[in-house]
């Protein structure tokens, strides 16, 4: 019976499983994922548009609303920089210093890499002033040339959200269709 | 005892060294360190730490990859950035590519020329190009145009989305069509575009539309 006894290395515990390639296919997996990833923070900008027919439709307004006069604040990014409209007018800005015709209200200006490229800040202080008068309006309509860059749409609908202090300007961007020639 | 037989440094005679007794063999340790390195070797490493550190990576790897619902990697597509705070969300997805595609070769940045084309959840629906009428890159043919402003091509495909959308709705009885779209454009789109999509999408049943950024502020 004594003989029959196991030696004390075999009885003192399971042999560990070997975790090699375990290890190696999750490395694989890892490199694999880092690789499809991209770290890039990714946001969104919520726009309206116009409607030629169909679409749900999320902007459902409320009965009240309609009874109040709209601003209508437009914003017209053209060739020659920015302008500006509200209730159907054009604002002519300075009174001093009226836009001369066809002069844009907030004309492009020199970057600092030397290009022209519209004048965010000047745009920001404007909306502001506007932002003021009409504390309660939050939408704005956009409307461009044909040939202005989604990249600059963007930065105008930055600067027409908030102020450089951050106070909320008019977050509720509409498309316009109608493209200025 | 041998050692006490041995008389270490007493001053009765002159000095001449370590007797041979205290002293260890020249192949006594080595035999030792050898036997002592045989052992380890045998020994698998312990993996079970390392085990878990790359376990946990992965998951969250795997985590963060599957609840980004915006994946932006073709290299033609270059995004503008923004300081809008909003977050990115299911939705159908259009993407623009831009005329340039970024690339590495042999480690070092290339850039070559690209035809932009409309994709909608990653499946290519229309190539564009200058045309007779518009020198642009991005023009769209004449033929592809209803009324000037809805894309056919983008309109039917869009279509099957929204159907896709609303079948799997009513098999799994949950979410829906909800009606989102996410345009996801090179910033070099031109204006025009952008509308012709919005109008189009508008025109297949989609209401609500969303712009992909680069939040600026992280």
């Amino acid at each position: 019976m004594a003989n029959r006894r196991k030696p004390r290395g075999e009885d003192a515990g399971v042999e560990e499983p070997d975790l090699v390639p375990m290890m190696n296919l999750n490395f694989a997996l890892i490199a694999c994922l880092l690789s499809m990833t991209v770290n890039v923070p990714l946001g969104l900008i919520s726009v309206q548009a116009p409607q030629l027919g169909g679409g749900g439709g999320s902007s459902a307004s409320k009965p009240e609303e309609e009874k109040k006069p709209k601003l209508n604040l437009t914003i017209f990014i053209t060739r020659k920089g920015y302008n500006l409209a509200a209730s159907g007018a054009t604002l002519t800005g300075d009174n001093a210093n009226p836009p001369r015709p066809g002069q844009a209200l907030i004309p492009m200006k020199p970057n600092d890499k030397g290009e022209m490229d519209y004048d965010y800040e000047a745009l920001n202080k404007k909306l502001l002033e506007i932002k003021k008068n009409f504390p309660l309006e939050d939408n704005v309509i956009m409307t461009a040339d044909p040939e202005v860059i989604y990249e600059r749409v963007v930065h105008t609908m930055d600067s027409a959200r908030e102020s450089a202090d951050g106070k909320e300007l008019f977050p509720a961007v509409a498309f316009s269709a109608g493209i200025v020639g | 005892m041998a050692s006490e037989n041995v008389s270490i440094g007493d001053g009765s005679s002159p000095y001449e060294g370590w007797p041979e007794e205290l002293l260890r063999q020249p192949d006594q340790g080595r035999k030792r360190r050898a036997k002592k390195g045989d052992g380890e070797k045998n020994e698998p490493p312990a993996l079970n730490s390392l085990m878990d550190i790359v376990t946990i990576i992965l998951v969250y790897l795997i985590k963060s990859f599957a609840t980004s619902p915006i994946d932006v990697s073709d290299p033609a597509t270059d995004l503008p950035m923004s300081t809008s705070k909003e977050k990115t969300e299911e939705a159908a997805v259009v993407l623009v590519t831009g005329p340039i595609r970024k690339g590495f070769v042999n480690g070092q940045k290339t850039q070559s020329a690209n035809t932009p084309q409309i994709v909608v959840d990653d499946m290519p629906v229309l190539s564009m190009g200058p045309t007779t009428k518009n020198p642009s890159a991005f023009a769209i043919p004449e033929a592809e145009l209803e009324r000037k402003f809805v894309i056919k091509k983008l309109r039917t495909k869009l279509k099957e989305v929204k159907e896709a959308q609303e079948l799997t709705a009513s098999i799994t009885e949950e979410g829906g069509f909800n009606g989102k779209v996410v345009i996801i454009a090179d910033k070099a789109t031109p204006y025009s575009l952008l509308t012709q999509l919005l109008i189009t999408c508008g025109e297949a049943g989609f209401g609500e539309y969303k712009f992909a950024i680069v939040r600026m502020d992280s």
